[in-house]
C-alpha cells in the first residue's frame, strides 16, 4: 500500500497504543504471569516476531491483519516458544490478497520438554480478492511435551458470492459492498478505528 | 411506458438450461402470482430479473420502465426500484443491520439525486415499517439474518422491502417455512405497499398466500415457460387437480 506502512500496536491493560515495531527486541521474553499482546496490520515490509514465554503463567496473543496487492510479495513469521508450564499463547491472522500478490505466513508453535500444561492456539483466515492472488500458510507444531493442548486451523477462500449479491441486490454498489464484508471479516482482530485502511486499501482496487 | 416486459427469455445456470422463451408482462400497480412445480424455474425468473450472476441468460430481454434491465447492474437494477425478497436471505456476520439499511437507503437516495436523510428523519422511517411488520429493535441490533428463524428472515425481508419504497417487489417462495401467523404478518406487510404505482411478483407453489395477498393474474409456470394464464380462479383450480395436465 502506497500511503500506509506498516502498523504494530501493543496491547496495553486491554488498549492497544503505536508502537515503532523497529523499538521491540528482536526476541520477546514474557516473564512469569506476565503477558504480551500486539497487532500488526502488514502492508507492505515483511514482519517476523519471536516470542518466548519464559516463566510459568505467561500468555501471549500475537494478532496480524495483512493486506497484499499488485505484485507485491510478503511474509509473516510468527514464532512462539513455550519455555515454562502453564503457558498460554494464540495467534490470529487474517489476510486480504488481491491482483497477483503473494502472501506467506510461517506460524510455530515449540513447546519445550518442561513445559507442561500449556495451551497454543493458532487460527488463520484469509481472502483471495483474485484468481491469480496467492497465499501460503505454513504451520509447524513442534511439541516435546505430553501433557498439552496445541491446535491450528487456516481457511484461504474467495469472497462469499451470495453474501455480495445480497448486498449488491439493495442497491449497495460493489467496491462499498467488499468493503462492507471485508470489514465484517476482519471485524474480530481489527479495531474500529483502522477499519478506515481496508477502505483506503480498496480505493486502489477494483 | 411499459413497467416490465420479459420477451422470450432463455436462461440457466452453467450449461443447464432453465428458463425455455418466457414471456411476461406486468403493468404498474398490478400483482402477479407465478405458480409452478418444484424445478420449473421459479426461482430462476426471480433471480435473473434481480441480477444474481450465478445466472446466465442466452437469449431474449427484460424491460423495465423502458430501459434494458439486463445491462444493468444488480445495484443498479435495485436503484432504479427492483426488490428481491429471498426465498434463502442470506447471513451477513459482522454486518450489523442497521449500517446496511442506512448504506442501501442512501445508495438509492444518492442514486436518485435526492439528500441523505438525517438521523431524525431515519429513525422515524425506520420505527414507522418496523412497527408494523413485528421487526424488534433486538432485531435491528444483530448482524444481518445472522440467528433469525426462518419466520424473523421473512419478515426481516418484507421489513427491508416497506423501509426501501421500492417500485416492482419480487417475492420468492415468500410463504415457504412460515407458519400462519408469520404468514398473516408478512402479508399484511405487503398489502399496505400496495398501490397504484407499485407492483409485485409473487412465485409460489401453494396458493396458501394469495388467500393472503389477492392476485390480479395468475401465470403458471412449468418447465421453463409460462403455460397458463389466468384470473385467481386458475390458482384454486391448481390446488385442486396439482401440476399434472400442464407437465
Amino acid at each position: 500500500m502506497k500511503n500506509i506502512n506498516n502498523i504494530c500496536l501493543l496491547e496495553k491493560n486491554g488498549v492497544y497504543e503505536s508502537v515503532d515495531f523497529t523499538a521491540l527486541p528482536s526476541v520477546v521474553e514474557v516473564r512469569e504471569n506476565e503477558h504480551f499482546g500486539c497487532l500488526f496490520i502488514q502492508t507492505n515490509e515483511p514482519i517476523s516476531l519471536k516470542v518466548v514465554l519464559k516463566g510459568a503463567g505467561a500468555s501471549c496473543d500475537l494478532k496480524c491483519v495483512y493486506f497484499g496487492a499488485e505484485n507485491e510479495q510478503k511474509s509473516l513469521v510468527f514464532d512462539v516458544t513455550h519455555a515454562a508450564g502453564k503457558t498460554k499463547s494464540t495467534q490470529t491472522v487474517k489476510g486480504i490478497v488481491a491482483d497477483k500478490a503473494k502472501c506467506a505466513f510461517y506460524g510455530t508453535i515449540h513447546i519445550l520438554p518442561d513445559a507442561q500444561k500449556c495451551e497454543g492456539t493458532q487460527n488463520h483466515r484469509a481472502v483471495l480478492l483474485s484468481d491469480t492472488a496467492q497465499v501460503q500458510a505454513t504451520p509447524e507444531l513442534e511439541i516435546f511435551a505430553d501433557d498439552v493442548v496445541c491446535s491450528h486451523g487456516s481457511a484461504i477462500g474467495p469472497i462469499d458470492k451470495n453474501q455480495l449479491f445480497y448486498l449488491l441486490s439493495r442497491g449497495i454498489d460493489e467496491k462499498t459492498a467488499y468493503q462492507m464484508l471485508l470489514s465484517a471479516f476482519l471485524q474480530d482482530v481489527l479495531p474500529d478505528d483502522y477499519h478506515f485502511i481496508v477502505r483506503e486499501w480498496l480505493h486502489d482496487r477494483l | 411506458m411499459t413497467f416490465l416486459d420479459i420477451r422470450n427469455l432463455y436462461a440457466g445456470i452453467g450449461e443447464k438450461e432453465i428458463l425455455k422463451g418466457l414471456s411476461l408482462k406486468i403493468n404498474a400497480g398490478e400483482v402477479h402470482a407465478v405458480m409452478g412445480p418444484n424445478g420449473a424455474g421459479k426461482s430462476t425468473l426471480s433471480n435473473v430479473i434481480a441480477g444474481n450472476p450465478t445466472y446466465r441468460v442466452t437469449r431474449g430481454d427484460i424491460t423495465f420502465k423502458d430501459k434494458d434491465l439486463l445491462a444493468m447492474t444488480p445495484d443498479e437494477r435495485a436503484n432504479e426500484g427492483v426488490f428481491l425478497a429471498f426465498q434463502h436471505p442470506t447471513e451477513l456476520p459482522g454486518v450489523s443491520t442497521a449500517l446496511f439499511l442506512k448504506t442501501a437507503l442512501n445508495a438509492k437516495r444518492k442514486y436518485s439525486g435526492e439528500k441523505e436523510l438525517d438521523a431524525v428523519q431515519y429513525m422515524k422511517r425506520l420505527k414507522l415499517r418496523s412497527l408494523a411488520l413485528k421487526v424488534t429493535d433486538e432485531m435491528l441490533k444483530r448482524p444481518v439474518n445472522v440467528g433469525f428463524s426462518g419466520g424473523e428472515k421473512k419478515k426481516m425481508e418484507t421489513f427491508q422491502m416497506a423501509f426501501l419504497e421500492p417500485d416492482f417487489c419480487i417475492l420468492d417462495e415468500m410463504d415457504s417455512g412460515l407458519d400462519v401467523d408469520s404468514l398473516k404478518v408478512v402479508a399484511d406487510g405487503i398489502n399496505v405497499l400496495r398501490s397504484s404505482t407499485r407492483s409485485f411478483l409473487l412465485i409460489t407453489h401453494h396458493h396458501l398466500l394469495l388467500d393472503y395477498i389477492q392476485p390480479d393474474f395468475v401465470h403458471i409456470l412449468v418447465n421453463g415457460r409460462i403455460v397458463k394464464s389466468g384470473d385467481r380462479s386458475l390458482a384454486l383450480q391448481v390446488e385442486e387437480k396439482g401440476y399434472e395436465e400442464y407437465k
